[in-house]
């Protein structure tokens, strides 16, 4: 949500917006416009709340460290460049492996099933089909 | 029923599915117990979510590929001595070549495209269920319209080279079984 406000206001359909400190101080948003931060009594205070899980797995400090803490932590962590959010790089390689993963497991599932429904569904009669006169 | 999914908005599809396959219905922790792990936010219960999905594209080119067969073929196949096994492999399904490779072709370029489904289901936890349709969202909006754009760029390409392939495949293929 967040960021959707920050593409509407930075995008220049709107002349400007109320947006997370946070993401004004990343430096791909930083050249887009001016930012001033509003004054902490003119709103209630943020509060951040996080579930840890039983059946969670093992904590991964590199990935996520010190960037949801506070905003004041997270925008530290934007300027630094150290967000996974705020990281750029080209192309996200793990996403097109997982995609075409899927879409082989999903194909390899699927064509067996598709080719046995499909047979029983064009030489059942309740189809209309030209199907089998058995 | 295997029209369904092709009308229903992906949300819907993917918040029915996020229920069905989550911790309070009695289908997400039973599969936990057997494989020990859960099926909602995970690379399986996208599979799943997906395969589900993807009914109506894989079975809708295979039914009309084997309707087109005129029944006189399965028949003489009969008549040749042939069980109903060595004529579905040997008669049938090289018939219905085409229908397959559609089948196959749309399944796999609907997957890479799916967006709400995956969202729905999978989180985008990267790694895990983060697909490349996600990753494109999340770049644009995290301003990295460059990211974006090597992404988008590469699935069109991928896209292309499917489609491609397909009409030269089935070039191949249905050139002998017209004749």
């Amino acid at each position: 949500m967040a960021a959707q406000a920050m593409q509407f206001a930075a995008g220049g359909d709107a002349q400007g917006g109320i947006v997370a400190l946070a993401l004004t101080k990343a430096p791909e948003v930083a050249r887009l416009g001016t930012a001033v931060p509003l004054p902490a009594t003119m709103h209630k205070p943020l509060r951040q709340r996080m579930v840890l899980l039983r059946s969670a797995g093992p904590w991964q400090p590199s990935s996520t460290r010190g960037c949801r803490r506070s905003p004041r932590a997270r925008s530290s962590c934007a300027t630094a460049s150290r967000c996974p959010a705020s990281r750029s790089t080209a192309m996200d390689w793990t996403a097109l492996r997982l995609s075409l993963a899927l879409a082989a497991v999903t194909l390899a599932v699927l064509l067996p099933l598709g080719v046995v429904a499909g047979r029983w569904l064009a030489t059942t009669r309740s189809r209309g089909s030209r199907g089998s006169r058995r | 029923m295997t029209a369904l999914p092709l009308v229903l908005p992906p949300t819907v599809v993917g918040y029915y599915l996020l229920v069905a396959l989550g911790a309070q219905s009695p289908l997400g922790p039973a599969f936990e117990r057997l494989f020990g792990a859960p099926l909602a936010f995970t690379f399986t219960g996208l599979v799943v979510a997906s395969v589900i999905v993807n009914v109506p594209f894989a079975v809708q080119p295979l039914q009309r590929a084997f309707a087109a067969i005129p029944p006189d073929v399965r028949e003489a196949a009969q008549c040749c001595g042939l069980s109903r096994w060595q004529s579905f492999a040997r008669i049938e399904l090289p018939l219905a070549w085409p229908g397959v490779l559609s089948a196959a072709v749309l399944t796999f370029a609907h997957t890479l495209g799916e967006f709400g489904v995956v969202l729905m289901v999978g989180g985008s936890i990267p790694g895990e269920t983060k697909t490349i349709a996600i990753a494109i969202y999340d770049r644009v909006q995290a301003f990295d319209t460059a990211g974006a754009g090597a992404m988008a760029l590469l699935l069109l390409v991928v896209s292309f080279v499917t489609v491609a392939l397909s009409y030269v495949l089935s070039e191949r293929w249905l050139k002998p079984a017209r004749r």
